[in-house]
C-alpha cells in the first residue's frame, strides 16, 4: 500500500513537473504515515506471526517483499492513469502478482488443519510437551466410517472405529515446525 | 451511477477476490503442505490428492485468511485503490 501511494506520488510529482518546470508540487501523499505507523505495525505483527528458520523460508520471504513491492508499483500506476484502456489489464496484473506474494507468505506457514490425538487415554488434555508423536496426526478430512490423517510416517484412511477415541489438539508449534 | 457501474464495481471489488479464492487456498494450502516437516512426502500427485480432499472451507478459509492479514498484498493492493 505505502509502495502504491510512493509510486503514484511519485509519477504525479515528475508529471507536475514535466507540464510546469520549476513547480515540484510538494505532494508527499501518504507515504510518510505507512513509514511511521503502518510499517512498524506490520514489522511487529509479522515479527510474532512468520517463523523463518531455513534458507529456503528466506527465499518465500524475499519473494513476498519482491512481489509486494511490484504489486505496489502497479496499483501506483494504475491509480495514477485512472480509466484508460489499462486499466483492467493493469489491476489483473497486479492483483497476480500480489496473490504470488500471498502464497510467498502462506509458503512460511503450517496448514491449517487440526492435530488429532488417535487412541486418546488419559482423561485430561495433554500438554504438547506430553504427547506421544506416534499416536498424534493432522486430520486431512473425513469420510463415512474413515479418517484421512497424516503424520511423520505416512498418510493413512483410518477407520474411525480403529482410532476411537479420537481428541482434537491445541496447535502444538513445535510439533508442526514449519521445514 | 448507473447500474452498469455497480455491476463493474461489484465484479471488481467481490466477484474477482470470490472467484479466486479457492484456487488461492489450493496452491497456498498445497505449498504448505508440501513444506510441512510433518507431511513425509514431496510427490506431486500425493500432495495434490492429500490437498485435494481438504474441505472446501478449509481451503477458502486459508485463502481469506491470507488475503485479510494485516501484511496480506491482495489486500493492501484493493485497499490502496479507494
Amino acid at each position: 500500500m505505502g509502495v502504491a501511494s510512493l509510486t503514484s506520488g511519485f509519477l504525479r510529482k515528475r508529471r507536475v513537473e514535466d507540464d510546469q518546470p520549476g513547480q515540484s508540487g510538494n505532494r508527499r501523499g501518504l507515504w510518510v504515515l505507512y513509514l511511521l505507523v503502518l510499517l512498524p505495525v506490520a514489522g511487529f505483527l509479522a515479527y510474532n506471526g512468520v517463523h523463518v528458520n531455513d534458507g529456503l523460508d528466506v527465499l518465500f520471504l524475499a519473494g513476498f517483499l519482491a512481489f509486494s513491492a511490484v504489486g505496489g508499483v502497479l496499483i501506483g500506476h494504475v491509480k495514477l492513469r485512472g480509466h484508460d484502456q489499462w486499466f483492467f489489464p493493469g489491476l489483473a496484473a497486479a492483483y497476480a502478482v500480489t496473490v504470488i506474494a500471498a502464497v510467498c507468505i502462506a509458503a512460511l506457514d503450517t496448514p491449517t488443519l487440526p492435530l488429532v490425538e488417535i487412541r486418546a487415554e488419559s482423561d485430561t488434555l495433554p500438554s504438547c510437551s506430553d504427547l506421544q508423536t506416534d499416536r498424534v496426526f493432522v486430520k486431512v478430512s473425513e469420510a463415512p466410517n474413515l479418517l484421512y490423517l497424516y503424520n511423520e510416517s505416512g498418510f493413512f484412511a483410518f477407520s474411525v472405529f480403529d482410532v476411537q477415541p479420537l481428541r482434537y489438539q491445541q496447535d502444538c508449534p513445535t510439533l508442526r515446525t514449519q521445514g | 451511477m448507473k447500474v452498469k457501474d455497480l455491476v463493474e464495481v461489484g465484479l471488481l471489488y467481490v466477484g474477482v477476490p470470490a472467484v479466486t479464492l479457492y484456487p488461492l487456498g489450493f496452491v497456498g494450502t498445497f505449498v504448505q503442505m508440501w513444506r510441512d516437516e510433518f507431511f513425509p512426502y514431496y510427490d506431486f500427485n500425493i500432495v495434490w490428492n492429500a490437498v485435494a480432499m481438504v474441505p472446501n472451507t478449509v481451503v477458502v478459509g486459508r485463502a481469506y485468511s491470507s488475503c485479510t492479514s494485516p501484511w496480506s498484498p491482495p489486500y493492501w493492493a484493493w485497499a490502496s485503490l479507494r
